[in-house]
């Protein structure tokens, strides 16, 4: 019997890392990595040439002089990667121009000490993030996140732009936009795949120092939290509730699986009793919600931000969940085990600090030496150049 | 004196050329025989001399087929008779073709250099299948011409320059 255990630990060992060799390996990251790729995409640009202009195929192929460009910088570039999208984006030279108008890739950038490449930023960015990111903050303003003014955009000359995975749609910029212009597609909201996000944008924008310092950072608390929720077993798991209307009294709606904070809530250990009735945002039945009666209700709010001063309208959310006279009987109320996020500190490159929270309030016991507001602001102190005190500004979870 | 300093100046610029045309591209192919047995493989080779990165193509003649190359896959493709390389820090490519029953012809190839924006040809090298020429010469070596003028020349140019101020070196 023993030896059958042993080939299973031994088949377990190699097969996760196999799987963790060929996640790493997707994005080159030292120098030898980079060159070897760099080798396969010039070795494909100067062969697709060649059959364009030597053996007759009709193919599209960069021009003699966009070989001759894309040559001068081998073998630090060209890079490849896969956006999230699944759109193939290629760069044959350092990027010095961009457009941003996802607001947690902004934050991403200034992870990566790249702020200086940035030419024009999102409404959003300008609006709500003037304390974390100053700078950023008073680059050019190209409109809304999801119809952004292509015109400014223009303006701006940026090589790449870079938006959310559906946000604006392909149509939005298809044929508007010179087709040397890149649009690459991250969310960096979504826990599941911020961090393989983040080592692509490194690798595209050649800010590998800067992302391991963060993958650092990020992989501490997060395997620090993972690590104790996998000794819980499931039957003993906090049942949770996401209260997503953001206290607007538009109907009771929740976050099913393939939102992050589902994501976020299940890394934490919970169990989402929403998880397999809806996808994505959807409404809920308050009948239903009360049959469920979860342990814990938490409360996502699209309120706040490091921006706001202060926890009113986080306090008037809690207030409503409390009071809700239809929810007077969930144990999560009856335990007092009822806690309001926002959802811009909940799903962002800050997430770790969210999933500490998240742990710490489902299993106060395993989690009761993490304090989320001490992490919270080692990361701001070490990823920002400003000053600012997390336990005195901003509004991003009540109670704390 | 000053013819001394005249035949100098003469002979370091004259090197200086030389220098600047050894830097052209020099691509010259060789072939294991130029007259391949029917059926059998043949290996032709492709030495490169100041072109790091760029293109090859290669025209082999009808009835000839590509086989294997040295080059990885990503670096080659192949559409009818020509074959085209991606070249990247390479000194040598070498690549085998399967020799029909009968038949002949010209291997022809022309080169791109992208960075220098320059491109040019390979001088051809006739192949024909044993048994139809009725000869067998095995070994024949082809060369690009331009590789022996350029060491030739700056031979010639210092030989004649130490003759010269031998002979004369009374007079200067």
């Amino acid at each position: 019997m023993k030896i059958y255990w042993f080939c299973y630990i031994v088949f377990v060992f190699f097969v996760s890392t196999a799987v963790t060799n060929v996640l790493a390996s997707e994005i080159p990251s030292d120098p030898e990595e980079i060159m070897g790729e760099a080798q396969l995409i010039i070795s494909d640009e100067i062969l697709k040439n060649l059959r364009a202009t030597s053996l007759g195929e009709d193919i599209s192929c960069l021009d003699d002089s966009e070989v001759k460009e894309a040559l001068a910088y081998y073998p630090d570039y060209p890079r490849k990667i896969d956006d999230s999208a699944g759109n193939k984006i290629t760069i044959y030279k350092p990027i010095e121009r961009v457009v941003i108008l996802n607001s947690d890739a902004a934050e991403c950038f200034v992870i990566m000490h790249a702020q200086d490449r940035v030419v024009g930023v999102s409404q959003t960015t300008q609006e709500e993030y003037s304390k974390l990111f100053p700078e950023l903050s008073k680059k050019i303003d190209v409109g809304h996140p999801f119809e952004p003014d292509l015109e400014t955009i223009l303006a701006c000359d940026p090589e790449i732009i870079i938006a959310y995975c559906k946000w604006p749609s392909e149509d939005y910029f298809e044929n508007k936009i010179p087709e040397s212009v890149k649009v690459a597609r991250f969310d960096f909201y979504n826990p599941e795949k911020l961090k393989e996000e983040l080592l692509k944008l490194g690798y595209l924008l050649d800010t590998g120092d800067y992302v391991d310092k963060y993958v650092q950072w990020h992989d501490e608390y997060v395997n620090l939290v993972e690590d104790g929720v996998s000794e819980i077993p499931d039957e003993n798991r906090v049942r949770v509730f996401i209260d997503s209307n953001s206290g607007e009294n538009s109907g009771l709606k929740t976050s099913g699986n393939e939102t992050g904070i589902h994501n976020l809530c299940v890394q934490a250990g919970g169990k989402n009793v929403a998880n397999g009735y809806v996808t994505n945002y959807a409404n809920v039945e308050t009948e239903w919600v009360m049959k469920q009666n979860p342990d814990f209700i938490l409360g996502l709010s699209f309120n706040g931000g490091y921006d706001i001063e202060n926890n009113s309208n986080l306090m008037s959310f809690y207030e409503d969940i409390m009071n809700n006279p239809y929810f007077k009987d969930l144990n999560g109320v009856k335990d007092n085990r009822v806690h309001v996020i926002t959802n811009s500190f909940a799903l962002s490159p800050h997430y770790p600090v969210a999933l500490v929270a998240l742990a710490k309030w489902f299993y106060p016991d395993k989690f009761s030496d993490l304090d989320p507001e001490k992490i919270h602001q080692e990361y701001i102190n070490m990823f920002f150049d400003i000053n600012y005190s997390v336990s005195e500004q901003g509004s991003f979870y009540y109670p704390k | 004196m000053k013819r001394s300093v005249f035949l100098i100046v003469c002979l370091i610029s004259l090197s200086l050329i030389n220098s600047v045309s050894a830097e052209e591209v020099l691509i010259q192919r060789t072939v294991s025989t130029q007259y391949p047995m029917s059926g059998s493989e043949m290996e032709v080779k492709l030495s490169i001399q100041n072109f790091s990165m760029g293109g090859i193509v290669e025209n082999i003649p009808d009835g000839f087929i590509f086989n294997s190359t040295s080059l990885p896959p990503n670096q080659v493709c192949i559409s009818g008779q020509k074959i085209a390389f991606a070249v990247i820090d390479e000194n040598e490519i070498y690549y085998t073709i399967k020799i029909p029953e009968t038949g002949g012809g010209l291997i022809s190839g022309e080169w791109k250099d992208y960075s220098n924006e320059n491109a040019g040809i390979i001088k051809n090298t006739p192949i024909s299948v044993s048994g139809t020429s009725g000869q067998n010469d095995n070994s024949v070596r082809y060369s690009n011409s331009m590789n022996l003028v350029i060491p030739l020349g700056f031979l010639i140019i210092v030989v004649l320059g130490f003759v010269f101020i031998i002979k004369y070196r009374k007079r200067l």
